[in-house]
């Protein structure tokens, strides 16, 4: 009897410690973990948004809709294009007093050879917005920003976009 | 006895280290695997309206008479869509998006009645495109169901 349902005092001392580690650098590998699965979201995102803008499948539904809206006034972006996402980067600006979080800045670096200039704003939001759409949808925080998911959230961080830099 | 009921410390880390690993993946892989199916979507949404749009310019360039048939797919990424044809182009709808692709003739019916109007195209449905010669000598372009 005495041979079961026992552990030995090195397990007990050993599984304490573990614990006692894993405690204190939880909430460290926690803030990690958190910005590396919001950084894969918004390149989620920003990849989704190039396709869109690649592919021209544009939202639809009310006249002022981004697809009536480019029907009307450049209808030229209706026509499938190359645009790729190069790189996601990111600004830490540290602690946000306005939403108790720590505030990050997405920079993501897209390229498109053929359009114009001009033309490569609405296609630069969009990509934005897709990346701050995916970070919201990952995290399940829609309840706490805006339609246009701008700023999006996570437990710990608050993330905003700059406008997308072309090369 | 003192063998059962026992499990090493290495197999309690390994698997802690595992449990941590997957976690931070699922998540990750969760949003490629959404990101990909979208990309598939809008994919052969675009290729279905360029297909479209490829009949339609084939028959006008073929001149009078010339027709071709074409099927349209039940679904596109198990999702229904609606094509619709019109003298400015063709417009896919699918998922509350459109897209549009351009076609070079400018009168489309649904009729030999020849008269202009938008037609709709619905999918698991085959068509015939028509090149018709119209009474005032211009080409029109008739979709019609088989």
């Amino acid at each position: 009897m005495d041979a079961q349902g026992q552990v030995s005092i090195e397990l007990v001392f050993l599984t304490g410690f573990i614990v006692i580690i894993v405690m204190g650098i939880t909430s460290h590998l926690g803030e990690d973990v958190e910005l590396n699965q919001a950084m894969a979201a918004a390149r989620s995102g920003a990849i989704e948004g190039a396709n869109i803008n690649s592919f021209a499948i544009y939202p639809s539904g009310r006249r002022d809709d981004p697809f009536h809206r480019y029907y009307r006034e450049t209808p030229w972006l209706l026509n499938p294009c190359n645009v790729k996402i190069i790189k996601v980067d990111y600004k830490n600006f540290g602690f946000n007093a306005t939403h108790n979080k720590i505030r990050i800045q997405l920079r993501i670096t897209a390229s498109s050879p053929i359009l114009k200039n001009s033309d490569k704003n609405p296609l630069g939001d969009r990509i934005n917005f897709y990346a701050r759409k995916s970070i919201t949808e990952s995290f399940g925080t829609s309840s706490q920003t805006n339609r246009f998911f701008n700023p999006s959230f996570s437990n710990r961080y608050v993330f905003t976009t700059a406008d997308v830099k072309w090369i | 006895m003192d063998r059962r009921g026992i499990i090493t410390t290495e197999l309690i880390f390994a698997s802690i280290i595992i449990l941590v690993i997957v976690s931070s993946i699922i998540s990750v892989a969760s949003e490629r695997i959404d990101a990909a199916s979208s990309t598939d979507m809008h994919g052969n949404a675009r290729m279905t309206a360029e297909y479209v749009a490829g009949a339609i310019n084939k028959v006008y360039n073929g001149g009078d008479s010339h027709a071709v048939t074409l099927s349209l797919p039940s679904n596109i990424s198990d999702k229904s869509y609606n094509i619709r044809v019109n003298s400015s182009g063709v417009f896919v709808l699918i998922d509350g998006k459109m897209g549009k692709s351009f076609i070079n003739p400018k009168r489309i019916s649904s009729s030999d009645k020849l008269i202009e109007n938008a037609v709709s195209m619905r999918g698991n449905q085959s068509y015939i495109i028509k090149n018709v010669k119209g009474p005032d000598g211009n080409s029109w372009i008739v979709i019609s169901t088989i």
